[in-house]
């Protein structure tokens, strides 16, 4: 029993490491699927809103609640020496981490009022709220990603 | 005597301060992004119905329209710029040559912008018009060209407006005024130049318009 306990704190241990050491090309792999995923999902909804597919309720409240739940998943992954590499990236993303991460609060609470809009089944004001959100997306490359 | 002339005609006004307006609007929209895109998609379809009227009416309109009376050949240009730094540069009813140089740059890049803009994807849930008629390697050049361009045509209008003031303040020769009201004084022995008529300008203005409808709303269904 005492070895097992061992054992398991080892390997808590070895994963708390893993995850803290993670490799830098494994994190910005990390990041561009999860960004992948919420633009998937969002440029649903914005084909939904700009008349380019049909309007469809539960489909538009199934993408948006993906990407209120992947809104706060990219950013775990910045983590020290992923500045580097296949990634557009800036360097102010790892220097400017309160900018950074008020950018990243913000496209989370667009997104939770995003998911709430499209339950209400109003196209109207999803279309308004799908561009306060993308202004969110806009903003944070704008300032963190190269063109 | 110099008699005052018309030497700009309405079209060619009109054209000109609607295009500096749409400009304006499109380039704000597209910092602000946003509710504003579209917008900016919207500012961006009459820039490029303006540019095509423009190019026709550069072939029919009238005299000093016409890319025959302002397009030049390097030596015509340098010339030009010799007498403009020795004096008051050789006179020109409509455009000297560098500004037909300048007419015609302008005109290349904003229908270069105009054109790659529909076919851009803004990363942010967005994709113009035409982005799913073309392949994703063409959507994310046209995207890059549309993004690299602007600031080549922010430099161009920043040429082009102190160019104006060059004019105004150094060489007493305000061309602004005449972009009005459309008259301006020509000394002797230079014809008054042929002006087009408005409903021709008009019924080319209303098919460029129609084409670029038809682009946006029915060839990408």
């Amino acid at each position: 029993m005492k070895k097992f306990a061992i054992a398991l704190f080892c390997l808590a241990g070895f994963s708390i490491s893993a995850h803290a050491q993670m490799k830098p090309e494994d994190a910005i792999k990390l990041r561009q699927s999860a960004m992948k995923l919420i633009g998937y999902n969002f440029g649903s909804i914005g084909a939904m809103v700009n008349d380019k597919k049909p309007y469809n309720k539960d489909e538009a409240i199934r993408n948006a609640t993906r990407v209120e739940q992947l809104s706060g998943h990219p950013w775990e992954f910045f983590v020290a020496g992923s500045d580097k590499g296949e990634t557009k990236a800036k360097s102010e993303a790892f220097k400017e981490t309160d900018k950074f991460k008020a950018a990243a609060d913000k496209l989370q609470a667009e997104s939770a009022k995003l998911a709430q809009v499209a339950n209400t089944g109003d196209l109207a004001a999803l279309k308004t709220q799908f561009g306060a959100t993308a202004q969110a997306c806009k903003n944070c490359h704008d300032n963190f990603r190269e063109k | 005597m110099p008699r005052i002339v018309a030497v700009w005609d309405l079209p060619v006004r009109v054209f000109h301060w609607l295009l500096v307006l749409l400009v304006v609007i499109s380039f704000t929209t597209g910092k602000l992004g946003g509710n504003w895109l579209p917008w900016h998609f919207r500012s961006g379809y009459c820039i490029l119905a303006l540019v095509l009227f423009r190019i026709v009416w550069g072939l029919f309109g009238s005299d000093t329209a016409r890319f025959s009376d302002f397009l030049h050949g390097p030596r015509k240009v340098v010339d030009y710029g010799r007498s403009l730094i020795r004096g008051a540069g050789m006179f020109h009813a409509g455009h000297n040559p560098l500004g037909g140089l300048m007419v015609v740059l302008m005109l290349v890049l904003l229908l270069v912008q105009a054109t790659t803009g529909l076919y851009v994807d803004d990363d942010a849930g967005t994709r113009a018009p035409l982005a799913d008629k073309a392949s994703e390697a063409v959507v994310a050049l046209f995207t890059r060209i549309h993004r690299i361009n602007i600031n080549i045509i922010l430099a161009c209008v920043a040429l082009h407006v102190s160019a104006a003031l060059f004019y105004l303040l150094v060489k007493k020769d305000n061309l602004i005024a005449p972009m009005i009201t459309g008259r301006k004084a020509v000394p002797d022995g230079h014809a008054a130049p042929a002006m087009s008529g408005v409903t021709s300008a008009a019924v080319i203005l209303a098919l460029a318009a129609a084409f670029v409808a038809w682009l946006v709303l029915v060839y990408p269904r």
